[in-house]
């Protein structure tokens, strides 16, 4: 369909070339102004040595990133990342995938199993991990009470570094979990029911029908929820910092976190930024790879 | 005669005006706008909007614009000032915590009171506390003006003390008797006592050093001194409560004592109102015990006012609101609505005659004369400095790491920062 132009506009040869580009503008102003803008600035902002709210600034160019790549903090920041991300993201998914395939065998309640696996997704998290710390305190908590009643005795859940780690992940996969389960559920939908009743005439158990036609079948939508699992736990920041606060002694003190304290705790904008641009490397470096991963998807 | 009626008429239009303008303070000439930030949790509200309030009927020609930080404590009250210096939309009056008015001056963005106190013949500095003003003074100058302050102070849950067999008219004032007392209640199958070394990260621990006779730092504030016996005595003794689990290591400092579980706990003289409101058993307020249970040293928690306009004009304005911080008006509403002892004297006097009775009041009335400052960390890390002494007692007390260990890795960390 032609789209009706002005006449002294129709006749001007080059209109045809720029109105493309004028009908993608508002887009790429946008996208530019709102995200390649602020990880320019940041870069920017890591080359100085800046305090919020200071009068002054000193261009320093790589002493931020010298100093961040010296501290024992950043690594121990790194490490607890990787850790928590790992353990995030396989348990989401595993998890997922279970209530996805539990739900799409029984079609009895389907939606409303799905709906109370997702409100944790839908809950405001910062809420929720304020709940879950009373749950987990070592002196007021419910899941104490219940060792306790039952004979066993009482854990500081967020106070020991061998279970704050764990208490942190465990509420970040009950509030995840759901949220892998709703693609699972799409794209458990989407595989078709001959190749499952093919299966069933060649006597296949359900064992090997899962491994055979279901999880290769669903390793798009596995690889999908991977990447949104992965990018959700490196930018995971309100659980961790309401249960924890990164604490104990900074044993579940992730990269967000410690961002967050050099930015608006310490005020020290600068190195902060370094941080952020580490964290965005790590982000996009993580995302490449799972790129690579994608010659083992099978679509159909 | 009728001219003399008419000139003597005028006559006293005239000094009728004269003693109006002398007694009645005049607003700017025209209308005009102030930005105030200011802390607004559930407690601070309390007292700031009946504050806010009053100061609009004072100055009815002063539009008053506020932008309130919710949660996060002092710390985020400084984030959102600072954040608004960075983008070019300073507030005018700034609600600033104690431990966070050096990194204010540090900014370069706090205007100094003296030439506004000196000029004004409405500012009365005698009218206030010179211990209280002293919180707000920084190389010789007066960059703040105190709204409320806070003492340390150690709240007793009087049930509980009663069901296990304590005196209630012995309560402890020495560290030995705290002690003595938690061991009876953990054996009532209770919690002692909880010293609120989580509260800020380093007040609880400065006020319990100072009264061990130790400090922070040494005079020229360059070099700390904390790792001293009188620092191990203070961070061994709540280690050792720990450890033989007559403390409990939590932050959750009134949510735990609210629970009515534990026996005593070490908090701010701010939980005055809110917490006994709170709570379903009789709670008392008294002293924070020391070493040898004499009277203790109190630095000052709480918070005051700052002023960041940039033009003169404004820099005017914002002075009428900062010096109404002081009057007697302001500080009978900060007196009646929390826990913090306002800077008037007058009032402060006042509240003593008036309140004798109220055992819970006069412990923290009477220590409105004796306020020492709590230490603001010189330079642009003292946030990160503070945060360094909270993980340093968390660690201690957790078992992580023993206490001569952890003072001296902690002064050797903050003696960097410091540089």
């Amino acid at each position: 369909m032609k789209t009706a132009q002005p006449a002294h506009l129709a006749r001007w040869a080059g209109w045809r070339l720029l109105n493309p580009y004028l009908l993608i503008l508002p887009f790429f102003a946008f996208v530019g102004l709102f995200v390649f803008w602020p990880v320019a600035y940041s870069v920017f902002l890591s080359t100085m040595e800046w305090k919020l709210g200071y009068a002054s600034r000193e261009f320093v160019l790589l002493d931020n990133y010298v100093k961040l790549f010296a501290s024992r903090e950043f690594w121990d920041a790194t490490v607890n990342t990787l850790v928590y991300t790992v353990f995030m993201v396989v348990f989401s998914i595993g998890f997922g995938l279970l209530l996805s395939l539990a739900i799409t065998r029984r079609e009895r309640f389907s939606s409303m199993w799905q709906a109370v696996f997702f409100l944790p997704v839908a809950a405001t998290m910062a809420a929720m991990a304020v709940v879950w710390r009373y749950i987990f305190d070592a002196n007021l908590g419910t899941l104490n009470a219940i060792l306790q009643q039952i004979g066993l005795r009482r854990i500081d859940w967020l106070n020991q570094g061998s279970t704050a780690m764990g208490a942190v992940i465990f509420v970040s996969v009950w509030s995840n979990a759901g949220y892998a389960m709703v693609y699972f559920v799409a794209g458990l939908s989407a595989i078709p029911r001959a190749l499952y009743e093919a299966a069933d005439m060649d006597g296949a158990s359900p064992v090997r029908k899962f491994f055979a036609i279901t999880w290769p079948l669903l390793s798009p939508t596995t690889l999908f929820v991977m990447i949104i699992m992965m990018v959700r736990a490196l930018g995971s920041f309100d659980i961790i910092k309401v249960l924890t606060n990164g604490g104990p002694v900074g044993e579940t003190r992730v990269l967000s976190l410690l961002l967050y304290q050099e930015a608006f705790q310490f005020f020290d904008t600068g190195y902060a930024s370094g941080i952020a641009v580490v964290l965005f490397i790590l982000v996009l470096a993580l995302a490449l790879l799972q790129m690579k991963v994608e010659k083992w998807v099978h679509y159909q | 005669m009728k001219r003399i009626g008419v000139s003597l008429l005028l006559v006293l239009i005239a000094l009728s005006g004269l003693f109006a303008g002398a007694t009645k303070e005049e607003g700017p000439a025209g209308p005009a706008t102030l930005t105030f930030y200011h802390y607004a949790t559930q407690t601070h509200i309390l007292y700031l909007n009946p504050l806010k309030e009053a100061f609009k009927k004072a100055y009815p020609n002063i539009t008053l614009r506020t932008v309130e930080v919710v949660s996060g404590g002092y710390e985020a009250l400084s984030q959102k000032i600072l954040l608004g210096l960075a983008a070019g939309d300073p507030p005018d009056i700034g609600q600033v915590g104690f431990d966070q008015f050096r990194t204010m001056i540090d900014s370069g963005n706090v205007i100094a009171l003296d030439s506004f106190m000196s000029k004004d013949p409405g500012f009365k500095k005698s009218n206030l506390y010179p211990a209280m003003m002293k919180l707000g003074q920084a190389d010789g100058k007066q960059y703040l003006i105190p709204i409320g302050v806070s003492t340390p102070s150690m709240l007793v849950n009087m049930d509980l003390w009663q069901s296990v067999g304590l005196d209630v008219n012995a309560l402890p004032k020495s560290w030995d008797e705290v002690r003595k007392a938690s061991e009876k209640l953990k054996a009532a199958g209770k919690m002692g006592v909880l010293w609120g070394w989580s509260v800020t990260g380093n007040w609880i621990f400065q006020a319990m050093l100072d009264n061990a006779g130790g400090a922070l730092v040494d005079k020229t504030g360059k070099k700390t001194t904390f790792n001293s016996p009188a620092g191990l005595k203070t961070l061994k003794y709540m280690v050792d409560l720990a450890a033989d689990g007559l403390m409990p290591v939590t932050d959750q400092t009134l949510a735990t004592f609210l629970t009515g579980n534990l026996g005593m706990l070490v908090d701010s003289s701010f939980q005055r109102i809110n917490t006994p409101a709170q709570a379903k058993f009789k709670i008392r307020f008294v002293a924070m015990p020391t070493p040898d249970g004499k009277t203790p040293k109190v630095p000052a928690g709480g918070n005051g006012v700052m002023m960041f306009s940039k033009t003169p004009e404004q820099q005017q304005t914002a002075w009428k609101m900062v010096r109404w911080f002081t009057e007697a008006d302001a500080s009978n509403i900060v007196a009646a609505n929390c826990g913090y002892l306002p800077p008037n004297q007058a009032v402060i006097k006042e509240l003593i005659e008036k309140f004798g009775d109220d055992l819970n009041y006069k412990v923290i009335l009477e220590q409105a004369a004796r306020v020492t400052p709590w230490y603001s960390w010189p330079g642009k890390n003292s946030n990160k400095i503070a945060k360094t002494l909270r993980d340093m007692q968390e660690a201690a007390l957790l078992g992580k790491i023993p206490p001569q260990q952890a003072l001296d890795e902690a002064a050797a960390a903050i003696d960097g920062l410091l540089k």
